[in-house]
């Protein structure tokens, strides 16, 4: 049931305030500490919901092709996303490998599997098990998720390297730019409050 | 609204929103999904469709290869890479699984051939940094169509892979390896026209056999008497005839090589066929050698060292090559208690045989025992004073000793003459002997005696005060001198001057005397003689001229002694010759 | 009319963390157990133990901080010849060979973004402690700043791995990662979990004082 005046307490200051209906676009802000309460966006089931689905197909480019190949002389090293993850585990830095792998491929993956698994229901209106479960889990799995940071990353390796070796990008290197714009696209347009308000608790 | 103090709020007084039904139209952002969708559709349809095929080979070894680095390659492009290397189920071989490129997919057949070539410089190239590192790759050779397959088994040895290629195969015949491999590179000309293939050891291990492919158009070169070298690395000979270093080119300097040229001297003999055998010499000049087919044996006796002589040091005659020698040994003569040395060598009569005149064998011994005759005999030279090496030069000596052929026994033997080193040994004997003889003893012994004498006549009192007095008055002169150079130098040496002007007059005075006045003293003298004579004659009865002569010596004899007093005084009072003796200082 | 300003807590109401919805807590029963309603999240009126938390980690990261710049984190290995890197030797490299912009983002994110978190949230449990009112909105702005910043001292490790993943090239240059990546991972990691424990209403609790402020 939407009602139409709420309130809200600010997450960061706790203040109690009235919450009017927000069009969709504006954001409610908190009046004495300024954090973001609120922010509608404009149809946002269905356009996270296809940038999702987009973030998938690029996700699959980004981990089926070589990502960057690195020539000296003849020598030539290609690579994908789960090598450096791989050589990390070899050398012994397990707990490393592990961590590079959650932020860069398994917590993103989880991103864009769980948005699709929880919106296309609310879309089509049907029900599925955990989905609260699982939206939770996403909300608190958002700052994992360190795409952008790998991409700095890769753009800082490539300087270093640049000088010794010849840097080849790879199909899987364009992919995985393009799935970093569209997961921060879809977490950006996904609205909790849509969710909320579309989720028909069944208890 | 505003909560009020008890902080209920209160929502009675709101309305009641409009709840909108959301419609869902198909949003234009489904582009992007789509979009995706296609692009990476299309990109895995690539790259499914350019898969090429995977295949496995299993080899004894995987050592060299690398998972997801190790290439395939065929004809030096690369057409595959390993993917994974595991043990086979029974553990007896390794499975390599690779992936081939699209176009290979042609070349797989059942005849395919896979075999690793192991990390190494490549051969006949010295390529760039990258080769180097290179590891092993797996060289492939389609060979001749049939069946697809995809699993192979691996050959450990490198076959011939030149299967296809247009060119021959031929054989070589070497008596050792040396530094040829698989790939060396076989030059004509000094450009690379084939490679070695493969080699192996001859069934009776007595040479190895190389087989060597040369390439299309080049193999039509090879002739039957085309010769083969080994030119590998560096050719360092040190023989009779000096140090000699020669190379083929850099690659040979590493890998070795083979080279081959028909020589001119020789009949191309028609070209060479696949699978020709030929023998593979040692260097470049060995093939120059001309080989006649007749060959004649001699023996030949030396008395005194053969020290530097080896076998197959050459047989010379007036420093042309025209043989070698064979053997060397040693004999033992129990009656004369002598050893004498018998040196076999081989001629190739041909060399020597009178120019323009067909070889005929039956006239060779008439020709060999007329050549005797006029004085050929045989002899020891040091061929190389560096390394002492010998050789036996054949020469003709007319002045020598009359001797024959001696045709008895296995081997005719030639007439030989003491070398060298017996006539400096010769010469040095006779030399000893006459020292032998020289009286060095008395020699010695005069020569000590005349010692003596001189040592007596050194240390004589006498010559010592001599020696002293001289002294004194050559430290007197010196004393002397340093006066007159510290003394009144300008005014002195302005009265020497005039000293020297006056005795440059005096000098050119006495001159003129001696040119002048010594004939006319002499002619006086002569007078005075005849006078003194009749002075003599007078002496007796006229005692005042002897008297005079009496008084005008002793005046002589006082005028010296006061010329001696002027010159003791002047020596101490130099400027005395100035000034006078007046200025007493 | 001025507004009436309350937290939450005051008037017993309840802010889910996760779906904001404002529930009502019960007058009796321990708060432990509750539910939102709407999204099933656990409840509670302020992050638990939150003081103590952030400062356990705060602390752990400050301890691990040293050897995350101490040891090496890259060793490449060329020719035989090897030469291991620390993090701030690798950005003297950057200095040295003339690459500025990428030095400083490399200092920036891996020398000064987990060090100023550990000062910040140190600072901000501090002033939570003493009880202090002073500039809470500029305190609540330090925090979300802290909260964003966080992830991005993750950029050294990446850098790490990727140069790893390529350099792979057997003598000819190999980079094998030094025992500071773990060390600086779990840095980064402890950091970001203490601003998460970090409940940033504790601010807002402080009691004005009655001239309010």
């Amino acid at each position: 049931m939407i009602q139409a005046t709420r309130l809200i307490a600010c997450h960061e200051c706790d203040l109690i305030h009235r919450l009017p209906l927000i069009a969709s676009g504006k954001s409610a802000r908190c009046s004495r500490c300024g954090a973001l309460l609120i922010r509608r966006r404009k149809n946002s089931l269905e356009r996270t919901l296809a940038l999702a689905l987009a973030g998938l197909v690029l996700f699959f480019l980004a981990n089926a092709f070589p990502f960057l190949s690195f020539k000296l002389e003849t020598q030539i090293q290609q690579t994908t996303l789960i090598t450096g993850i791989r050589e990390l585990y070899h050398q012994d830095l397990h707990a490393v490998a592990v961590l590079v792998m959650l932020t860069t491929i398994v917590v993103p993956l989880v991103q864009l599997t769980g948005m699709i698994y929880i919106l296309l229901p609310l879309r089509l209106n049907r029900k599925v098990p955990r989905l609260m479960e699982t939206f939770r889990l996403m909300q608190t799995l958002k700052p994992w998720s360190m795409t952008e940071v790998f991409m700095l990353g890769i753009l800082v390796s490539i300087v270093k390297l640049a000088k010794m070796a010849q840097i080849i990008p790879g199909v899987a290197l364009y992919s995985f730019m393009a799935l970093i714009f569209t997961l921060a696209a879809a977490t950006a347009t996904l609205d909790p409050q849509t969710v909320w308000e579309q989720w028909n608790p069944d208890r | 609204m505003e909560n009020d103090k008890t902080g209920e709020p209160d929502f009675s007084n709101l309305p009641e929103a409009v709840i909108k039904e959301v419609k869902t139209p198909i949003s234009i952002v489904w582009i992007v999904p789509l979009v995706a969708l296609l692009i990476g559709g299309w990109l895995v349809y690539k790259a499914l469709s350019e898969k090429g095929p995977t295949i496995t080979i299993s080899f004894k070894t995987a050592e060299g290869l690398e998972a997801g680095k190790t290439k395939i390659k065929y004809k030096d492009v690369d057409l595959g890479q390993v993917d994974k290397i595991e043990l086979s189920s029974d553990v007896s071989r390794v499975v390599v699984q690779a992936q081939l490129v699209k176009s290979a997919e042609s070349l797989l057949t059942e005849n395919t051939r896979f075999w690793v070539v192991r990390a190494r410089l490549s051969a006949g190239e010295v390529s760039g940094l990258g080769t180097l590192f290179s590891g092993a790759y797996i060289g492939m050779d389609p060979g001749n169509p049939g069946e697809t397959a995809r699993n192979f088994i691996g050959l450990e040895i490198p076959p011939i892979v030149t299967a296809n290629l247009p060119g021959a195969h031929f054989a070589l015949r070497a008596v050792s390896l040396g530094s040829l491999d698989i790939g060396s590179p076989v030059y004509y000309r000094q450009i690379k026209v084939g490679q070695v293939v493969v080699y192996h050891l001859e069934e009776d291990g007595k040479a190895v056999i190389i087989e060597i492919f040369v390439g299309a158009p080049h193999h039509q070169s090879v002739n039957k008497n085309t010769r083969f070298w080994n030119a590998s690395g560096l050719d360092v000979t040190l023989d009779v005839n000096g140090i000699r270093v020669s190379t083929e080119s850099l690659v040979t300097l590493i890998l070795g090589g083979i080279a081959f040229d028909t020589p001119t001297n020789l009949e191309p003999g028609g070209p060479a066929e696949t699978g020709d055998v030929f023998l593979l010499y040692d260097s470049r000049e060995k093939i120059s050698e001309k080989t006649y087919a007749n060959k004649f044996n001699w023996l030949l006796y030396f008395d005194g060292s053969v020290r530097g002589l080896s076998a197959g040091a050459p047989v010379e005659f007036k420093g042309i090559q025209v043989g070698k020698v064979l053997d060397v040994s040693l004999e033992l003569s129990p009656d004369r208690r002598t050893c004498r040395i018998p040196v076999l060598i081989e001629t190739e009569p041909e060399r020597f045989w009178p120019a323009h005149t067909p070889f005929e064998e039956a006239k060779q011994k008439t020709f060999m025992i007329n050549l005797v005759k006029k004085g050929l005999r045989a002899k020891l030279k040091t061929g190389n004073l560096l390394t002492g090496q010998l050789l036996v030069d054949l020469d003709l000596y007319p002045n020598a000793d009359k001797e024959q052929i001696d045709f008895s026994g296995k081997y005719p033997k030639l007439p030989t003459l003491p070398g060298p080193t017996e006539e400096i040994m010769a010469s040095l004997t006779r030399l000893l002997t006459k020292l032998d003889a020289f009286p060095i003893e008395a020699i010695g012994q005069d020569l000590r005696d005349t010692a003596r004498g001189i040592n007596r006549l050194v240390n004589a009192s006498e010559l010592r005060e001599a020696v002293i007095t001289l002294n004194e008055t050559l430290s007197q002169a010196q004393e002397l001198m340093t006066r007159i150079n510290t003394g009144t130098v300008p005014e002195f040496n302005a009265g020497v001057e005039q000293f020297n002007a006056a005795f440059s007059r005096l000098n050119t005075l006495v001159q003129k005397l001696n040119d002048e006045v010594t004939p006319t003293i002499s002619a006086t003298l002569q007078q005075a003689q005849g006078t003194l004579s009749d002075i003599d004659s007078f002496v007796h009865t006229d005692a005042s001229l002897f008297q005079g002569l009496k008084r005008a010596l002793s005046e002589i004899e006082g005028a010296a002694r006061a010329i001696r007093v002027t010159a003791d005084y002047i020596s101490r009072h130099p400027d005395a010759l100035i000034y006078g003796k007046g200025t007493e200082k | 009319m001025r507004s009436f300003m309350s937290t939450a807590k005051n008037l017993n109401l309840i802010n889910c963390h996760s779906c904001h919805l404002l529930c009502r807590a019960h007058e009796s029963g321990s708060i432990a157990g509750w539910v939102c309603p709407r999204c099933g999240a656990r409840l509670h009126f302020r992050k638990p133990k939150s003081v103590a938390r952030t400062w356990a980690l705060v602390i752990a990261a400050a301890i691990f901080y040293v050897p995350a710049n101490v040891l090496s984190i890259t060793t490449i290995v060329s020719f035989g010849s090897t030469q291991s890197d620390t993090i701030l030797s690798g950005v003297l490299y950057f200095i040295k060979t003339g690459m500025w912009p990428i030095a400083i983002i490399i200092f920036i994110a891996s020398i000064v973004v987990p060090l100023a978190k550990i000062l910040i949230l140190s600072f901000l449990m501090i002033t939570i402690q003493r009880g202090s009112v002073r500039r809470r909105k500029d305190r609540t702005r330090l925090y979300r700043i802290t909260e964003a910043i966080g992830r991005w001292s993750m950029l050294d490790i990446f850098v790490v791995t990727i140069l790893v993943a390529l350099v792979h090239l057997g003598s000819l240059a190999t980079v094998k990662a030094g025992p500071a990546a773990a060390f600086f991972a779990a840095v980064v990691v402890i950091t970001m979990f203490a601003a998460a424990s970090f409940d940033p209403r504790l601010i807002w609790d402080a009691k004005e004082s009655p001239d309010g402020k």
